[in-house]
C-alpha cells in the first residue's frame, strides 16, 4: 500500500509473493479449483489475440465452477477481476491483490467493503479534483473491515 | 515465456473506474439478496426439467 500511494506501482514480489502464498493457503483449504483457475489464467494472459485469451479464460471458469461447484461464485470473481485487467480498467497489482484476497478468506462478500472502500475513496478523489486513485489502499481496507467486522 | 499479468504491476486507477465498480458491485449484492431465493428455485426447476 505504502508502494503504491508512493510510486502508483507495486513491486513485483509483493503481488506475486502473496498470490502464491494465497494460492497455496486456498490449495490447503480445498479451494484447488480457483487456483488451478488463477495459474491457468495467468498462462492464458499470453495468449494472441485477444478473443483467443477472453475464450479461452471464460471456458477455463466454466470448467473449474463446474469441477467444484461450491466455489463457481469465487471462479466466477476471479473471471471478472483478470476480464476488467484484461481491458486495462483495473492495474495487474491490483488484480493479483484482489485474487489474493478472495482466495485467503474464500469468501466472495469481501468484494462489498473493498467495493465500498473504492467508492468511498473515488468520491473523496473527484471532490479534490483528482482523476486517480491508489486502489490497493482500497483493497486494504476492505479486506481489513471484513476480516475485524465480527469481532465488534 | 512473457508471464504479461505477473509482470503488470500498475496500481492506479480512475475515480470513475472505483465509483462505477462500487455501483455496480451494491446493485449486484441488492438483487442477489432480494432475487436469489427466486433464481435458485428457477434454475432448480430447469435442472430438474432437464
Amino acid at each position: 500500500m505504502i508502494y503504491d500511494l508512493r510510486d502508483r506501482d507495486v513491486p513485483m514480489p509483493l503481488t506475486v509473493g502473496g498470490l502464491i502464498g494465497a494460492g497455496v493457503y486456498a490449495l490447503i483449504n480445498g479451494l484447488w479449483a480457483p487456483v488451478l483457475l488463477t495459474i491457468a489464467l495467468t498462462h492464458v494472459a499470453d495468449f494472441n489475440p485477444k478473443e483467443k485469451r477472453l475464450a479461452f479464460g471464460l471456458t477455463l471458469a466454466a470448467f473449474s465452477a463446474i469441477f467444484q461447484p461450491e466455489a463457481a461464485l469465487i471462479c466466477a470473481l476471479i473471471l471478472g477481476f483478470w476480464v476488467l485487467w484484461e481491458f486495462s480498467i483495473l492495474g495487474g497489482a491490483d488484480v493479483k491483490l484482489l485474487i489474493a484476497a478472495t482466495l485467503v478468506l474464500g469468501n466472495p462478500i469481501v468484494l462489498i467493503p473493498i467495493a465500498v472502500s473504492g467508492g468511498i475513496q473515488g468520491v473523496i478523489a473527484s471532490l479534490q479534483k483528482k482523476r486517480e486513485i491508489p486502489f490497493v489502499a482500497s483493497i486494504f481496507c476492505g479486506t481489513l473491515l471484513f476480516v475485524v467486522y465480527p469481532y465488534f | 515465456m512473457a508471464l504479461r499479468f505477473l509482470k503488470d504491476n500498475r496500481g492506479i486507477e480512475s475515480t470513475e473506474v472505483a465509483l462505477i465498480i462500487a455501483v455496480v458491485v451494491l446493485v449486484s449484492y441488492g438483487a442477489y439478496r432480494l432475487l436469489g431465493q427466486n433464481i435458485a428455485s428457477i434454475v432448480t426447476d430447469v435442472a430438474g426439467r432437464i
